[in-house]
């Protein structure tokens, strides 16, 4: 069967929750103007969904009856390359990070609030934009392209005000583009690889340059 | 949590707050409906399992750790402590524990359901 593409619309969104109530809670909560949300029980489910459908995002419940969220992580990072945040009961804050360890972009603790939900569903979308500008400057400009991308990302700014920043920072130090956007990427993958331990802080970094 | 969670059936701020930041206007009986397919099929299952002869605990232990979720996203104050009781209980050993408090977990989801319905109006 071929794959439902996604309308351009609409930010399409798979739930899999074995509780049936958190699951009219979580359709409840997002606007359906802006949100199509397709409910799976289980985790066969969920998976046979995903052969068939397009999803822009999938919130995972932490237990399953046949299988743990991890494992649908897992293949929906794998195989489908769909992110995916998680609503878990976990309430000791140890094993409640877990959901980041597995790859997620974010996760709450229920019992949650529709407010909470869209916030959640909000920022996923933000982060996913965010990985998307990254992975556009990487392919289109490489290095260079890449320092802009975490530019336009940390400032919020255009990709002409990056360039222009990059460009204005660089000539009176006689610096090349190169060299500086190498330095922002070799910091950005620190920061990422830390687990995001430490603020990335820009201003700090282009500081430590000269 | 405490034995005061046992005087509330349905913790009404939770609720009114759940229902007052969706997005959709129905949201109050779709949780209704939502909760009762789900707890009656749950007490099933748990029936079943306990009429089988008390075995499979890890499965009734999930039925009741669902139960207990449910009961969470809703506000049933009173239904969370009960299962979460039976849940924590290391004294009576897991199905005894659950065999006691079956009468009340009964009358409480009567009690909830109806709650909740007269909150849909």
């Amino acid at each position: 069967m071929t794959k439902q593409n996604k309308s351009p619309d609409i930010y399409r969104i798979l739930v899999v929750d074995d509780d049936l109530v958190q699951c009219v809670l979580i359709k409840c909560s997002l606007d359906p103007d802006t949100y199509s949300v397709t409910i799976a029980n289980d985790k066969q489910q969920a998976l046979t969904l995903c052969e068939r459908q397009y999803f822009d995002l999938a919130i995972l419940d932490y237990e399953l009856p046949d299988g743990s969220g991890a494992e649908i992580a897992n293949a929906l990072s794998k195989s489908y390359n769909i992110p995916f945040v998680f609503i878990t009961m976990i309430d000791d804050s140890k094993r409640a990070r877990r959901p980041i360890e597995l790859g997620a972009l974010s996760y709450l603790i229920k019992p949650v609030t529709p407010k909470q939900l869209v916030i959640l569903v909000e920022n996923a979308f933000a982060e996913i934009e965010h990985r998307n500008n990254l992975q556009k400057a990487v392919d289109v400009h490489g290095t260079i392209g890449l320092a802009l991308g975490i530019i336009m990302n940390n400032a919020r700014i255009s990709k002409n005000d990056g360039l222009m920043h990059l460009r204005e920072y660089c000539q009176p130090r006689n610096l090349s583009m190169r060299y500086v956007a190498d330095r922002i990427v070799a910091a950005y993958d620190d920061y990422i690889k830390e687990k995001h331990k430490k603020p990335f802080d820009l201003a700090k970094i282009l500081q430590s340059l000269g | 949590m405490s034995e005061h969670e046992m005087e509330i059936v349905l913790d009404e701020t939770h609720f009114r707050r759940i229902i007052s930041e969706s997005s959709s206007e129905d949201t109050a009986n779709q949780l209704a409906d939502a909760f009762s397919t789900q707890v009656t099929q749950i007490v099933d299952e748990l029936n079943g399992l306990l009429n089988s002869g008390g075995t499979a605990e890890q499965t009734a232990r999930g039925l009741l750790h669902r139960l207990r979720g449910s009961a969470e996203v809703i506000g049933a104050r009173r239904l969370s402590y009960i299962t979460r009781s039976v849940l924590e209980n290391d004294q009576d050993g897991f199905y005894s524990a659950l065999r006691s408090a079956l009468p009340s977990l009964h009358e409480t989801i009567e009690d909830t359901l109806m709650e909740i319905r007269k909150k849909a109006g």
